[in-house]
């Protein structure tokens, strides 16, 4: 069993960034944006914890299935017209899972460094596709992504910018709601077990008949879709789609989110991609050197904190803190 | 096609292929010894470049007119510099990670990347850096009847050197003897009165120097800048998986097919170039999983 999190904290963490919204668009303009970003990365970073955590697998590549997913919304935009966001995001769940079966039946064949090296290589080839081939995709000037029409009906083309981000936070707090519940469901179900099984001992699972290949196929698919989806969330946030989003160093961010919240907690990614978009944005007001911060947090968390925040709350010292005086509990 | 399309053809592999191998290498020794993929491994050869860049433009070809000068300082500066770095940075990083697992390592090193990355920029800028003074001085030869520029000829020369002295430190010397051993059993080789930890220091600073070299080579006739450390990376690494790890033949087949592959689709098909090495690492993994060379240990 899993033991952090469940159904009704999920809707917990739902309801609180909904509040959140408005209080902190009052308190500091401008800033209440992030907290959508943070929930279509924590869409990203869940998918990515599904293969890091429960299968073992560390992916440099995952960035490929978060470009996808965008430029799915960027260019059928441009190419077709497509408006309705559902269509997207069901073309850009399909694309995903599609490239994650075609990469994936050569690379799940293979473990720790030749895992994570392959799905580098990968993730770099789909962004060499989108830089060359600037004549379909716009090269290193990216594709925009315009203001799309939600639910089928919702046209948002009209609205100001103002009015589309809050409405656009709610729309895609309701998909992290729904898809975080099935990440959920999927993590305590037989599937789940089965994947933390080949995790711990891939030959005792192989030997209990466990067609192990098979379950990190299918992981590798699910937590692709995953990552397509919040690729397709954020382009119609982030309004320009480049290829910075498939860049291998993407890949690491959404590595570095689910580290600093935590890796070995389900609600870890989840509190690592709304922490580490604050944290990006305060860092890169101080100085404008982001990535020196943020190798310089990566080696720090992995040797200080290699269970992430989360981590620090089953510490004694963190407990004392939050303890209540008179033996209160 | 002519004679001279053909040998300048071989002579681009052979030119990028001296520099691949001088990165994989390293990645090669790093693996071996300490059984970690170093992730910021490139960022050492991107260093060595950028030291090179700041070194001649700054120092060297206004106080030297010579070519040996230009040839000589901007590398053992570079190679220096490289060296301290990768104490001081590298090696207190890479010996923590030892033993703690894949995931830990790739993402500790990924980190180190990161710095590397950011600290270039802070030192250099974003403006690519050039300093193709000893590329210009050399001039070219004539071979089969078009020039062929000079510096290249000499980069091929000098890495086919540097790769004898490193086959001779590893398979004619007690300090390689004690390497290879370390890599096969180190608890044995520490056993055996041996000061692992010693050794590793000096495979890892040795390994960097390499790449260190390799940049410094490979200055003059490009420029350093943002992103040289994670096409560097990607193509050494597919050259590492095709090679095999951990195999010193293997560095060398690795290097010399990923550049063929590569000068070739350059010449023909320049977009598909990262397709064209990953289909080929592809081929080789499902023909030979533990890569061409490796397998067998050092």
């Amino acid at each position: 069993m899993v033991r952090e999190g469940g159904p009704w904290v999920i809707v917990g963490i739902a309801v609180a960034v909904a509040l959140l919204y408005p209080i902190v668009s009052f308190l500091r303009p401008g800033w209440e944006i992030m907290l959508t970003y943070g929930t279509v990365l924590a869409i990203a970073a869940l998918g990515f914890n599904l293969l890091f955590h429960h299968v073992g697998l560390l992916s440099f590549g995952h960035a490929a299935f978060f470009g996808i997913g965008a430029y799915t919304v960027g260019l059928s935009a441009k190419y077709f017209g497509l408006k309705s966001l559902e269509l997207h995001l069901l073309i850009a769940a399909l694309l995903s899972a599609l490239f994650a079966f075609l990469v994936g039946s050569v690379a799940v064949r293979y473990r720790g460094i030749f895992f994570a090296i392959l799905m580098l290589v990968v993730g770099q080839i789909t962004w060499g596709f989108y830089v060359k081939f600037y004549s379909i995709t716009g090269g290193t000037d990216g594709v925009r992504a315009p203001k799309p029409l939600l639910l089928l009906i919702y046209d948002t083309a009209p609205l100001s910018y103002h009015a589309f981000n809050l409405v656009y936070h709610y729309y895609s707090l309701l998909w992290f709601v729904i898809l975080a519940l099935a990440m959920w469901y999927i993590v305590n179900s037989p599937f789940g077990y089965t994947l933390r099984a080949i995790r711990d001992s891939e030959d005792r699972a192989r030997s209990l008949g466990v067609e192990s290949w098979r379950y990190k196929l299918i992981a590798l698919a699910i937590s692709a879709t995953y990552v397509g989806i919040a690729g397709a969330l954020y382009a119609p946030l982030n309004r320009l789609v480049t290829p910075d989003l498939a860049y291998w160093t993407f890949s690491g961010k959404i590595v570095f989110m689910t580290i600093l919240g935590g890796a070995g907690h389900f609600l870890g990614p989840i509190l690592g991609a709304l922490v580490y978009t604050y944290l990006e944005t305060i860092a890169q007001m101080i100085t404008i050197h982001w990535f020196l911060v943020m190798g310089l947090m990566i080696v720090l968390i992995m040797v200080l904190m290699p269970e992430g925040i989360l981590g620090l709350t089953r510490r004694r010292a963190f407990r004392s803190l939050t303890k209540l005086p008179f033996g209160l509990r | 096609m002519s004679l001279d399309t053909i040998a300048r053809y071989l002579l681009d592999t052979l030119f990028f292929a001296s520099l691949l191998f001088l990165v994989v290498a390293g990645l090669n020794i790093v693996y071996g010894v300490l059984r970690i993929v170093n992730l910021a491994h490139a960022s050492l050869f991107t260093l060595g470049a950028y030291v090179t860049a700041w070194f001649t433009a700054s120092f060297v070809a206004a106080r030297f007119e010579s070519l040996l000068a230009l040839l000589v300082f901007p590398l053992i500066v570079a190679a220096v510099i490289t060296a301290i770095v990768s104490l001081l940075l590298v090696v207190p990083i890479l010996r923590y990670s030892y033993g703690k697992g894949d995931a830990f390592q790739l993402i500790v090193t990924f980190g180190l990347f990161m710095i590397f990355e950011e600290l270039f920029l802070i030192i250099w800028g974003r403006a690519p850096q050039q300093a193709g003074d000893a590329f210009v001085e050399m001039g070219s030869v004539q071979i089969f009847g078009s020039p062929y520029p000079l510096y290249k000829i000499y980069v091929i020369a000098f890495a086919a050197l540097l790769a004898l002295l490193f086959w001779l430190i590893t398979y004619r010397s007690l300090f390689g003897l004690t390497l290879r051993a370390i890599s096969m059993d180190p608890e044995m080789t520490s056993a055996l009165g041996v000061n692992v930890m010693r050794f590793v220091i000096i495979a890892v600073v040795l390994a960097s120097l390499l790449a260190g070299l390799g940049g410094a080579l490979y200055l003059p006739i490009a420029s350093a800048m943002p992103g040289l450390s994670s096409e560097v990376l990607i193509v050494a690494f597919v050259g590492l998986v095709i090679g095999g790890m951990g195999s010193f033949i293997g560095s060398a087949i690795g290097a010399l097919l990923v550049s063929l592959f590569r000068t070739l689709s350059v010449y023909f098909f320049p977009e598909l170039e990262l397709v064209i090495l990953f289909a080929v690492a592809l081929l080789v993994l499902l023909l030979r999983p533990e890569g061409i060379g490796g397998g067998k240990g050092w």
